[in-house]
């Protein structure tokens, strides 16, 4: 199977839909990636280096192997993987030119291999289908809605309500992104949980991610977690609704049911079966 | 109170006098009147403004009887969800099908007074022989408003439904009335999903000819079920069947 084909099965339809919304909203495209590549992406490199650990063949070769079989699997480069100190267990996918993966330390002192082998799955997925660019340019699009009404020139508009229009368009694109990026997020989470062959190491993995303790991820209980969602789609009134506007992860008992249908669906099936899983 | 020491005991008097003077009821009635009003405007704006940015309702998690009623009694309230949504979610517990019944009456009332209204202005409009442009856009209105409801679909795949349901709930043993809803209902619709349907099939039918279709549509309103697990596991394909025994062992 090609990665086009694995990525095709496990891409969520609706992020196919979401990701058509925002295109429409991109522009200048060129220049504000030249300006990240150039300035964001270029300057944060020195620190990396410098502050973290560049995972090798001969530092965490462990993670370095995992990394490796990935980008196989995905066809594509072997991403820099940088490890750095942190309470929190955080593993994220970043750059444009240079992509890269960033783990803290506990993710490595208290990640199972497998639980480990899940979250860089699911980061390099990120990375292979270019969703770090959509994110990029998400967020660039965003800047430029909260300094438009501040240029020169728009000060008279500004008068007859333009900042107003800056706002609402703001919060419509903000809204807009937050789905996409949720949709994003049960993608890549499709894909690692096949990947990993584990639904159980893929579940803990996702709850440590969120809490960050190992005792509170063992004392869920799944059912009563996932009945969770009834009550947070009970929650109506405008304030809750802007709450869950404004959240760009989709919360956790939606990760969990996602992951469960998508290992139960024919699709699931499939790739759950072609993949061999974590040796 | 203030109370103040140095104070001879007339001054004393007056302060407490001027201190306890309160607000007119008067005033107090028409302050909390305004505000009441302001805030229940204010509510209804943000409504307005935030319903086309509220993430849409999945019917597949609302199954339990109290999740259904609070979610359809906060909706009907604020006029915040859809309610052809509710009407469907009221379908998913056999303790709710009156309720989606009467949602259902509503809708359909909704939907045919604002047909007679639109035809009411038709006739007046073409009586007083008014200009052709007004007449038009009234026909298109009502024929509008009949294409929404031929695709709401009021007498056909909710009808079915309600119908197997109300006899599910009528009369649970009798399996040939059911039988015959239940082919009615897949023959007309076969993509049809329903929770309740779906748990009086997997009851009623012997597993080896029970359509595996069925299980999988418990299990996404049930993905935690171990019943409904350890029935996948029977009828899936060996090399299937892993992935539900990982499930019914971490669920166990």
């Amino acid at each position: 199977m090609t990665s086009n084909e694995i990525i095709e099965i496990v891409r969520s339809p609706k992020e196919k839909a979401a990701s058509k919304k925002i295109r429409k909203w991109f522009i200048a495209e060129d220049v504000l990636m030249q300006q990240f590549e150039d300035f964001e992406e270029e300057g944060a490199l020195p620190d990396l280096l410098g502050k973290n650990i560049l995972v090798s063949e001969n530092q965490f070769a462990n993670i370095y192997n995992i990394v490796k079989q990935i980008a196989n699997t995905l066809e594509m480069p072997i991403p820099q993987v940088f490890i750095y100190d942190s309470y929190e267990c955080v593993v994220d996918s970043e750059g444009i030119k240079i992509p890269r993966l960033e783990i803290s330390a506990r993710v490595v002192k208290e990640f199972t291999i497998k639980e480990i082998t899940h979250t860089l799955a699911k980061e390099m997925y990120h990375i292979k289908v270019g969703h770090i660019y959509y994110e990029v340019m998400a967020e660039k699009i965003m800047g430029l809605f909260n300094v438009a009404p501040n240029l020169p020139g728009v000060n008279l508009i500004k008068q007859f309500g333009g900042d107003f229009v800056a706002q609402g368009a703001n919060f419509h694109f903000r809204s807009l992104a937050f789905k996409w990026f949720s949709y994003a997020c049960f993608s890549a989470e499709n894909f690692a949980v096949v990947y990993t062959n584990s639904i159980t190491s893929s579940i803990s993995a996702t709850l440590m991610g969120i809490f960050n303790e190992r005792i509170l991820v063992d004392s869920i209980h799944i059912k009563d977690y996932l009945e969770q969602i009834p009550k947070i789609e009970s929650c109506l009134g405008p304030a809750a609704t802007l709450e869950i506007i404004n959240e760009v992860i989709p919360y956790g008992p939606y990760r969990i049911d996602n992951m469960l249908k998508f290992v139960i669906s024919e699709n699931g099936k499939k790739l759950y079966n072609y993949f061999p899983g974590v040796l | 109170m203030k109370i103040n020491k140095n104070t001879s005991n007339n001054d004393f008097i007056a302060e407490e006098e001027i201190i306890s003077d309160e607000p007119s009821n008067l005033l107090k009635n028409g302050m909390s009147f305004v505000a009441k009003k302001a805030l229940s405007h204010s509510k209804k704006i943000v409504n307005k403004i935030l319903s086309n940015y509220r993430p849409a309702i999945t019917i597949n998690y609302f199954t339990k009887k109290e999740d259904i009623t609070s979610i359809i009694e906060y909706s009907l309230l604020n006029k915040s969800t859809d309610k052809i949504v509710l009407r469907d979610i009221a379908l998913n517990n056999i303790n709710t099908i009156e309720l989606a019944k009467k949602l259902n009456d509503e809708i359909v009332k909704e939907y045919n007074d604002s047909v007679n209204g639109f035809k009411i202005l038709l006739n007046k409009n073409q009586k007083a022989e008014s200009n052709l442009q007004e007449s038009e856009a009234f026909q298109q209105a009502i024929n509008k408003i009949k294409k929404i409801k031929s695709q709401f679909d009021e007498k056909s795949q909710f009808r079915m439904k309600y119908d197997f349901l109300k006899e599910l709930k009528d009369d649970p043993n009798n399996h040939l009335t059911l039988t015959s809803k239940f082919n009615s209902l897949s023959q007309n619709y076969p993509n049809w999903d329903n929770p309740v349907i779906a748990e009086y099939l997997v009851k009623s039918i012997p597993v080896s000819s029970l359509d595996k279709k069925i299980v999988f549509m418990l299990l996404s309103y049930y993905p935690t079920d171990l019943n409904y697990l350890k029935l996948a596991e029977k009828i899936s394909r060996k090399e299937d069947s892993v992935i539900f025994s990982e499930l019914i062992k971490l669920f166990s």
